[in-house]
């Protein structure tokens, strides 16, 4: 069946479409009516697909690799905002996919892990800066966490026959 | 069934969801960057709305900085500092301007407010640790010096008489909201509410909700709200500066007829125009001639204003008549027949 | 993995957390203002104080090092300064948003602000 490689090498393409993805995500144009820092986190659909289908190890291990490129490209703080959301909302992911099994859809989860995101970027923000004004902010990232978790569990369930395929060509399903 | 069922609640979650971004977005402050500072002996605070608000605030406040170094005479390398010591120095376009039109609105006061106070001013110090009250017969001899007639401007040349020194204590804050709103102006900011120790140049479109403080309250205490678009607004009242000596309050408005404290009814007068210079130097005025003959002067400056008397009724030029609301009932308006 | 868009347990998760932002709108709207005093020393923030949560705290500032400013029950004001006219001690208590007080010699203002918007824009002195 499969081996090792076939994993490494599917990881290995999934985290280059989550990179695609954040690329993809930062090319569009800021809607002028939305707060600032509130992203619709395209990247978050090949996280959901590796947690739901492939196992937990290979979800955490494109958040780092996310996070990684972060660092390279946008430097230390964002690497840590972006650590700190993903690592949480993988954790969140893990956790829907383990505990409510198949009674949560695809924007149940999408969704709690948005939520979990921008969570986790707050509580890094509050860290880094030391103060908690940022806390005033947390309804309008619960928001946005809902919207756009609506937008990539919706287009997660129209792209999932196509991961599943990439996934039976590297024969890891 | 059961796939209808969730659509519309999709559908009715979604809605809620957006409906409560929308709102959020309507009511969220917009970014406005506030800034508070010193220049002038004065409290400088700034509202500013516009990219790069920071940057428009320090450049005003290093503005308001160097007409200080220009203007005061306390500061001993100031261009007036050497008009009074030389009584004939060649001074900046900048300053003549700001003297030409001054003098102007000295000559339509009839010498009611004079910019050649400064032995005067010097003489009583209010306000300050040297304040004292001067001998009668000082203050005859001091108010000899005081005339406005005696400043004559050449192109760049300014000379003064030979006791003469000259105060610009009575504009200085208007002249700062002036610059303040050439900055604004440069910079193309979309809003700016600018304090400079309580004279306010307001800048941008919509209306602005101006408190004057009641004269008889503490600092933060307004008795009425001007609602007024952009504009510049001057206060002057009793209540500003004043030392005290044996129980009685000495304030610092001036009278250059008797030398004291100008003595009459008003408790405070505000000025409404388009010019910050004049809206600080015609409060002066104005609460130095008393109502009756401010009239002919907003007349003719076009300003307008709210005179508040000592008896707690508030008179107020017809311009202002749908723009005031008062806000203490300690306080009334004075209605003609 | 198989699933559906979405589920009752979804729907459930979402109302949850629209209630959740429900909530905390309307405890920032209702829970009283969220009043913050700042301190400038010279055209600077040196310190600030949350008025609303009682935060007690004395501060010792001013060009000559000796003025003292005091929060206590909500609201901050000079005790004592070594300036001449005390006007800043004559201030009185701060304790509404736009509130303010200086003292001129030490350099030093006292600025309330809340989160809600003024009902004016600035004062005229």
């Amino acid at each position: 069946m499969k081996t090792k490689t076939q994993k490494i090498a599917l990881i290995g393409v999934l985290s280059a479409q989550a990179l695609a993805l954040a690329f993809l995500e930062n090319l569009l144009p800021a809607l002028p009516f939305l707060p600032p820092g509130v992203k619709l986190g395209l990247s978050n659909i090949v996280t959901m697909f590796c947690a739901g289908s492939l196992g937990f190890a290979p979800a955490f291990f494109v958040t780092v690799i996310k996070s990684l490129f972060v660092f390279l490209t946008r430097g230390a703080t964002a690497f840590f905002m972006s650590l700190g959301g993903g690592l949480l909302s993988t954790l969140a992911m893990c956790l829907m996919v383990k505990s409510v099994k198949n009674k949560s859809g695809y924007i149940g989860v999408a969704v709690v892990s948005a939520i979990c995101h921008n969570l986790g970027q707050l509580a890094v923000s509050i860290i880094i800066t030391k103060t908690t004004a940022m806390i005033s902010y947390a309804p309008v990232l619960l928001i946005s966490a809902v919207v756009m978790g609506f937008i990539t569990g919706t287009v997660l369930k129209f792209v999932m026959p196509l991961l599943i395929k990439q996934s039976k060509y590297f024969k890891c399903l | 069934m059961q796939k209808k069922k969730s659509g519309i609640a999709v559908a009715v979650v979604l809605a809620a969801v957006i409906l409560i971004v929308v709102i959020y977005d309507f009511s969220a402050k917009k970014k406005i960057f506030e800034d508070t500072d010193f220049a002038m002996g004065a409290v400088i605070s700034q509202k500013i709305e516009a990219s790069g608000g920071e940057k428009i605030a320090e450049e005003i406040v290093e503005k308001i900085k160097d007409v200080e170094n220009n203007i005061s005479w306390r500061i001993e390398s100031s261009e007036i500092a050497e008009l009074n010591k030389n009584k004939k120095a060649t001074l900046s376009d900048e300053t003549v301007k700001y003297l030409k039109e001054l003098l102007d609105v000295c000559e339509k006061s009839n010498g009611q407010v004079d910019l050649t106070v400064g032995n005067l001013v010097n003489a009583w110090n209010i306000g300050s640790e040297n304040f004292r009250v001067p001998e009668e017969n000082e203050l005859e001899t001091i108010l000899e010096s005081v005339d406005y007639k005696k400043v004559k401007i050449e192109n760049n040349l300014v000379s003064v008489g030979a006791n003469q020194s000259i105060d610009l204590g009575f504009a200085g804050k208007g002249i700062a909201c002036d610059e303040a709103k050439e900055i604004l102006q440069k910079h193309k900011a979309e809003k700016g509410i600018i304090s400079v120790g309580g004279s306010l140049c307001l800048y941008g479109e919509g209306v602005f909700n101006v408190g004057i403080r009641n004269p008889l309250g503490d600092v933060n205490d307004y008795m009425a709200v001007l609602n007024i678009e952009e504009s510049f607004v001057s206060t002057s009242g009793n209540y500003e500066r004043f030392s005290e000596k044996d129980g009685k309050k000495y304030h610092h408005i001036l009278s250059t007829e008797t030398g004291y404290p100008t003595d009459n009814n008003l408790l405070s007068v505000t000025i409404v125009c388009q010019s910050g210079l004049l809206s600080d130097a015609l409060s002066t005025a104005c609460y130095c001639v008393g109502y009756e003959n401010s009239l002919p002067l907003l007349e003719i400056y076009n300003a307008e204003a709210v005179f508040i008397f000592d008896d707690n009724t508030v008179k107020i030029t017809d311009g202002l008549k749908e723009k005031i609301e008062i806000k203490n009932d300690g306080f009334e308006l004075w209605k003609e027949n | 993995m198989e699933r559906k868009l979405i589920t009752k347990t979804d729907l459930l998760i979402i109302a949850a957390v629209v209630v959740l932002i429900v909530i905390s709108f309307v405890v920032k709207n209702f829970s009283g203002e969220n009043l913050v005093a700042e301190i400038y020393f010279d055209g600077k923030v040196i310190e600030s104080v949350n008025l609303s949560q009682k935060e007690e705290k004395e501060i010792v500032t001013g060009s000559n090092g000796e003025t003292v400013i005091k929060a206590k029950d909500g609201k901050i004001f000079f005790t004592s300064s070594c300036c001449p006219d005390k006007v800043c001690v004559k201030s009185g208590k701060l304790e509404k948003n736009g509130d303010f007080a200086s003292c001129l010699p030490e350099k030093v203002v006292v600025k309330v602000r809340g989160e809600k918007n003024d009902n004016i824009d600035a004062i005229v002195y």
